[in-house]
Formats: structure tokens, sequence, C-alpha cells
């Protein structure tokens, strides 16, 4: 078990130097001078040239990486060109507002995923196993920014009961965090479904059944504990996912998280800000699947073994 | 068991819509009149004026943004205020300096401070500070952009070069504490209206030092970012920044022209224009600026509701396009006479912008200072273009390229489709090119770039903020013109220095003539409109002179409804 975790850990930290690596360079191959973009239509040949040198831009791309992976260590991951503020800075207050968002959003996904999952599972092939079927694939088709704009205009345009944009209290929370958990609680019902009805095939079900246990407790004690397997790795993977910003909703609902921050360094070309809130959300990502790896080996006991 | 499941699903879907009926009919609509329309979402107080901005504010330092001044123009003096006047122009008033004089030889600026102002810090504004403003902004070891609003000063370029570290006895020669002389390289006529640019704000040298060094030094410095260090003189102070979510500005009891008559202003960052409008309909919002939704613009003018809450004002600005000269067959005048005349600019304007601006012929907007109403009108005729065009040999017509970029809004990039299409019809082949917003620019400066459209705001009420800056030597081939009437542009360069303010203005209308209408050396398009709807409540709201998002809210009352 122990060696199963530390290879786990091992295999991800040169996954993370690799991330680092492709997106400075990528991000270094663009063309075009970012200075000349910072100064727009009032752009100045003299000030292009000696802001670019001052910010190291006319060094050759290896000496740049190396200052970045060593900066980076040390936690500066550089000062964004339009903002002027440390990007570890301009993260730090991004993702407190991102990390609400994903863990409302996940609460609203677990909370009509599995229950929706397991009803459906039990009342197969009725009209409400195919009512919440249906409303599943709903929440996963409907375009985020869309299911957004209606709530928004059904509401608080119409009904006036929650603040339009901002993230400040509660309340602001409630549209933002339903809209992007229905879109994931979809994915939640559907593998609850499929997973506990393979489950609820298994001959130790039967056995169970045959030993005269109650249905309720044949279903949660040795069907769903089984079934959750798979669904507890989706759900971890889909957090972190979340953890990595949500752009639509964050826009659509003027939240500052790091989905708005990585859409207006695309916007203004603010490289530092880009590449860091990249690598930080892809670093999110990378630790999500850690803890869904390690997750997993703790509820699969073939792992466990193994 | 199914039945009474549908039956309720029924009646919930019944609830629903007729929840959403209910609050159709007013709640959408929103009075905003602050006395019991509107209950604010936001926290703060109804005597706060709320504006949106679709954006992250760059920096509130002056020194580190050429595009952001909403935060300078409040929480800043400047020597010098430009402000508009009824007739749709504007004035240079006193602002921190009450009095000047310039000298006979146009090179000095004998400035006289007001006295008693005061930073939010209890320093009072001196002349030590506008040294430090122009030495801090001048110093190498920042980042600054707005450098060229003061490398004119004598000994500036040896600060920007290192050599020096403060322009003090050559460029700024302070006599005391209120008064000081400004010294030019040259005469620069212009000078004056510059002073009232943000660029030219006023910054305390305590504050700055006690910044820089709080945030690590001069590139990491936390003045502009951070509240607690961003220390200014003006209406309006820096409370609150929250990144992405919003600032307030409080209002400053102690300004030295009175407290402003509201408590502050609430900027909110709403980057979906959907959700701005959402929110001004409810009179969650103050203003509404409908340059990010151009396409509400008819429904907002002809609503009965808003038709009376429109403030509208023609941008001191001007959208060109540019022909550059070095490519074949733009080189011959005939061409770019066919070219300007074929272009339908009124259609273009009543399509893409509802008619809100008004049709260019010439360079400068009305509101500048040698504002020419005599010039004649650039014909649209394409019939008249197809000779010119025959003229020169192209009565086949050619091929050219139009480079648009990739931050161009909606309107610019529909607006070369209908070019394409018009140009088509007087057999010129127009292919669009997408280029990415950094290699435009790029490309540009190497006077490379291919026909493009762009729009230019002024600074200052100055021709020379407009001539000099697309016309001068350098800047012609910098802005991929390449404009070879060496003659105007010897002229043009000559003139920013005239000390003679009426020959001066007489020279610039000469020199617009000749190098649009005579030579032809661009294709001006119209002086766009800014359009903002406002909640009743909103009084004395003043737009920017020259037509700005940003602007002071100084003037602006907030009233109980009628």
């Amino acid at each position: 078990m122990g060696k199963y975790i530390t290879k786990r850990i091992l295999i991800s930290i040169p996954l993370m130097i690799a991330v680092v690596l492709v997106v400075f360079l990528m991000l270094q191959v663009l063309p075009g001078n970012p200075v000349s973009v910072m100064m727009g239509e009032k752009a100045n040949p003299a000030v292009i040239e000696r802001v670019t040198e001052q910010m190291g831009l006319n060094d050759p791309v290896l000496v740049r990486f190396g200052r970045y992976l060593i900066d980076a260590l040390h936690g500066d991951l550089g000062i964004s060109y339009k903002l002027n503020r440390p990007i570890a800075t301009l993260i730090g207050e991004a993702f407190p507002n991102t990390v609400k968002l994903a863990i409302t959003a996940a609460l609203v996904a677990w909370i009509i995923g599995i229950p929706a999952g397991v009803i459906s599972a039990i009342k197969k092939d009725t009209l409400l196993d195919r009512f919440l079927m249906g409303f599943s694939l709903v929440g996963i088709s409907l375009p985020v920014f869309w299911a957004a704009m209606l709530m928004q205009f059904i509401f608080s345009a119409q009904l006036g009961l929650l603040p339009i944009s901002g993230y400040t209290t509660w309340k602001h929370m409630i549209m933002p965090a339903f809209v992007l958990g229905w879109a994931s609680s979809g994915t939640i019902a559907r593998l609850t479904r499929s997973s506990l009805l393979g489950i609820m095939k298994n001959d130790y079900i039967r056995t169970a059944r045959a030993k005269g246990i109650k249905e309720s407790l044949v279903v949660v004690r040795h069907g769903l504990k089984n079934a959750m397997i798979p669904v507890v790795t989706m759900m971890a993977m889909q957090f972190a996912s979340l953890l990595s910003g949500a752009v639509m909703t964050e826009t659509v609902f003027g939240i500052g998280g790091i989905g708005v921050l990585m859409v207006s360094a695309v916007n203004t070309r603010d490289m530092p800000l880009l590449q860091g809130s990249v690598i930080f959300s892809t670093m999110i990502i990378i630790l999500g699947n850690l803890v869904a790896d390690i997750l997993y080996s703790f509820l699969d006991p073939k792992i466990r073994e193994q | 068991m199914k039945k009474k499941l549908f039956a309720a699903l029924l009646s919930a879907a019944m609830i629903a819509t007729c929840l959403t009926g209910c609050g159709g009919g007013d709640s959408g609509s929103g009075d905003g009149n602050g006395t019991g329309g509107v209950s604010y979402d936001d926290g703060f107080a109804e005597n706060v004026l709320r504006i949106t901005y679709d954006h992250e504010c760059e920096s509130g330092d002056p020194r580190q943004t050429t595009a952001d001044y909403i935060i300078p123009m409040n929480i800043f003096d400047t020597l010098l205020i430009t402000e508009s006047t009824p007739d749709g122009g504007s004035e240079l008033n006193p602002g921190a300096a009450e009095s000047y004089e310039i000298s006979e030889d146009g090179k000095t600026y004998s400035m006289h401070l007001r006295q008693g102002i005061k930073y939010t810090n209890g320093e009072e504004l001196t002349a030590d500070d506008v040294l430090y403003t122009v030495d801090s902004m001048l110093d190498p070891e920042r980042n600054t952009l707005n450098s060229p609003w003061m490398d004119m000063l004598v000994g500036a370029q040896d600060v920007l070069d290192g050599n020096a570290t403060t322009v003090e006895g050559k460029g700024i020669i302070i006599h005391d504490d209120y008064n000081f002389d400004i010294v030019l390289t040259e005469s620069y006529a212009p000078f004056l209206a510059t002073l009232s640019t943000p660029a030219w704000s006023i910054l305390n040298r305590e504050a700055c030092d006690a910044a820089d060094e709080a945030g690590g030094g001069k590139t990491g410095t936390f003045f502009g970012s951070e509240p607690e260090y961003t220390i200014g003189s003006g209406p309006f102070i820096l409370k609150e920044w929250v990144l992405n979510d919003h600032i307030y500005l409080e209002s400053n009891p102690d300004y030295w022209r009175g407290a402003p008559k509201i408590d502050g202003v609430l900027i909110k960052v709403v980057t979906d224009a959907e959700t701005e409008r959402m929110m001004f309909d409810q009179g969650q919002t103050d203003i509404f600026d409908l340059d990010n939704a151009p396409h509400l613009l008819p429904e907002y003018t002809t609503s009965e509701q808003w038709k009376d809450c429109i403030v509208p004002k023609v941008t001191f600005g001007v959208s060109y396009l540019a022909i550059n000269e070095n490519i074949e067959p733009f080189g011959d005048v005939r061409v770019r006479k066919a070219l300007q005349m074929s272009v339908d600019k009124q259609t273009i304007l009543d399509t893409l912008y509802q008619g809100a601006g008004v049709v260019a012929h010439g360079m400068y907007p009305a509101s500048m200072l040698c504002y020419n109403k005599d010039l004649p009108e650039i014909p649209y005729d394409p019939e008249a273009a197809k000779a010119l065009l025959a003229d020169a040999g192209y009565a086949d017509g050619f091929d050219m390229t139009i480079a648009t970029n990739s931050s161009d809004d909606a309107n610019t990039k529909e607006l070369v489709q209908i070019l394409q299409a018009q140009w088509g019809q007087i057999g010129i082949n127009v292919t669009i090119d997408q280029m990415d917003e950094a290699s435009w620019y790029d490309v540009r400066a190497t006077g490379e770039l291919p026909m493009y459209k762009a729009t230019w705001w002024g600074d200052f009420n100055d021709p020379d903020n407009f001539i000099y800056t697309f016309f001068s030597g350098a800047s012609t081939k910098t802005r991929s013109f390449n404009y070879y009437n060496t003659e105007a542009i010897a002229r043009i360069e000559a003139a920013r220095h005239m000390v003679d303010e009426a020959e001066r203005m007489e020279e610039y209308k000469e020199l617009e003539k000749i190098v649009i209408q005579d030579d032809a050396a661009w294709i001006p398009l119209f002086h766009l409109e800014k359009t903002r709807v406002v909640q009743p409540r909103v009084k004395g709201f003043v737009p920017h002179w020259a037509g700005w998002g940003d602007c002071s809210y100084y003037s602006v009352e907030l009233v109980a409804a009628e």
C-alpha cells in the first residue's frame, strides 16, 4: 500500500516539471513582443525597447526558463505585465473563490447525482428512472453559459430572488453552484446507476438477499459500497477539475476565480500571468488525480493487496 | 403511482411558470431611484455611485498603465484640468497649479501651486512632489510606460539613460514649496495641455517611497495596487480593491475643491455584457456604457423608460483606415483617392454603430481647437473611383490585404468584411489577414503592415496630439503609413515649436488638408459617439471631455426620485 502511494507520488514529480517546461516553451514560441501589446495604440519605440530590456525579454529562452524555474521553486511566479502585481498574490486571491465555487458545486453534484443514480438503479426502467436520467442528461448537455444566463434571467431579473453577479454573500453562491453542480451531477448519476446495476447482479448480493437481509441494507451496505469505487474516483477528478477554474461560470457570474484570471491573461496577453495560472491549474489536476489514485487504493481491496 | 408522480411534476412546473410570470412586470426593470425600488445586493451604501468595468483594472499607478486611468483620474490631482464646455468643446482650467506663466521662447513654464492641498497621508502637495513625479517616471529601474510625456524636459534623457537620477535644477527648478519652473529642451506649444493628462498625476514622494519599500523595491511597488499605499490628493480615496470583483473609491472629505456629493464610487468588474445589462435594468448599477453592448443601443434609445436617460458624447477621436504607401499600388495617389471615394461610410456608421457618430472627412474632431468646418467633404462616388483607378492603370482592379488583429472588436471585424464587399464592387479583391495582436503590433512597427483599421482617442486638445502622432518622420514608418511627403512632414515637426498660437492653428488646418485630402494618406472614417444610459437618480454626470470611458465622477450627485 505504502509502496503504491510512493510510486504514484514519484510519478507525479517529473510530470509536474514537464508541465512547467512545456507551458513555458509554448508561451515563449508565440510571436510578438508583449510590451507592444502593453502599450497598444500609445506605442512608443523607445519605451518598448527600454521596457523589453528591463523585463529581461531579450535574454535567451533557456536563461529565462532557468530563472523562472528557480524563482518558481521559491514561490515567485513573476509579476503580471498588466496588473503589475506578483502572480502568486493574484493566484492567492483568486483561488479561495474557486475553492468556494468548487466545494459548493461539488456538494450540489453529489447531493443530486448520488441519490438520483441510486434511485434510478433501484427503479430501473420506470418513469422515475427515465425522469432522473433525463434530468441528468440535460445537465450534461446544456451549455453552462446558457444555463447560467437562463437562471440569471429567471431568478434575478424576473423574480429578483438572487443577485445577478458578484461573489460576496451566500446568496451569490447559489446560482453558480447549481449551474456547475448540475452539469457534474449528470455524470455522477449515470455512473452510479450503471455501476450499481452491475454490482446488484453479483452472487454475493443474491446471497445477502437469500439470508433475508432487508433490501435497503442490501443496496446500501453490499451494493452501494462497492458501486461507489469508480464513482468516488470520478468525483475526485471532477473536484480537481473544478478547482482548476470554471471559466464560463466564473465569467458569467462575475466570480474572481482562477478561470477569470486565465481569461483576462489571454485577453491581455499577460504571459507571466497566463503561465502561472495554467501551471497552477495543471498542478491542481495532477494532485487531484494523485488523490483519486490514493483514494481508489483505499476503497478497492484488490489494489490494496497488490 | 406513475399518475401521482406525473401530477406532482406538472404542478411543480406550473408553480415555477406562475412565479416567473409574476415577476416579469416590474422587478425586472428596477426604478433605480434609491428610495425603495432597489435593494442593493453589494453591501455598499445607497449614496454610492455604482459603475461597471468590463475587465480588471490594470493599475492605479499612472506610471504603469497607458490604458486604464479610472483610478488616477479620481484619486490624484494634475497641475491643470481639462474640462468639457457646454458647447461640446473643452477648456484648460487651473488644477493643483493655480496660475502659470510661459517664457517668450516657449521653453520655460513657471508654475505656482495652490497652497494647502493635502494628500490623504497628511502630507502637503509641494514642488518636491512634482519633481518626484518626473524623476520616478523617467527612472530606468522602473518599467514605466508613460515617460514620453516628460522626456522633453531638460535633463530627462540623462535620467532615462541612467546617467543622472534627477532633473532637479535642469528640467525642474524649484524656487520654494509652491513655485517652480518646468524647462523644456525646445519649445513645445501643446505642453500646457499635456499637464492635464493622467500621466501627469502628481504623486507624493513619501507615500511612493513607503509603497516601494513595502513591495520590496521599485518593480514590486505596492503603489497603485494596494489601497493602503496608494495615496493621492484627489476627490476620492482608493479604499478597497478586491481583485476581479470590485474597486471602491471613497469620497475624500478634505478635497481642496470640496468633498464630492456622493459617498463613493463602486466599480464592479463585470466581464459579461448580458450580465451587465441585467444588473443595470435591475437598478444594481447606475451607469451602463453601451460601448460594451453596442447591439443594445437601439433598444435603450427608443425605450420609453430610458430614452431620456441617454448621455451621448461625440468622442475626441477618429476611426481611420491606414494606407501603407510602400505596398503597391498604394504609392499612387490616384489609387488612394479612389479608395477614399469608394467607402460608403454613412452606411457603415448606420449599420454597425446605429448611426452613433459623424462621418469624418479629415483628421480632427469637431471639438478640436483648429477644427476646420470648411474642409471639403470626401464624396462617396464609386463611379469616380473607378475612373481614377482606370487612369492609374488599374481598370480591372487589383488584389490587396487588410490586416486585423485578434483583439479587434466585433464591429471592426464586420467593418472589414463590409469594405471587402464595397471595394469588390469596383474590382478590388480584398483578402482579410487575421493576425495575433502582438505580431500585428510588431509587424506594424517595422513599417510592413498592410492596410488596417484603427481608432485614435485624443489625450489633450491640441492638433499635435493627432497629426504629429501619426505623420511625424518617425511615426509614419512605425505606424506603417510610409508617408513620403517630406515637405509636409517637416512642417508637421516644425509646427509644434511655433509660438504664435493663431498661426500655429492655421498651419495645422492646412496640414490636415494636405495630408488627408490632397495626399490621401489616410481614409478617415468617423468620429464615433460614446453612449451611456444612466439611472434617473444620477445627476450631474459629465462625460470625459474627450469621450473616454474613464472619467472623473467628482461632479456626480445621487438624488431621490421625483
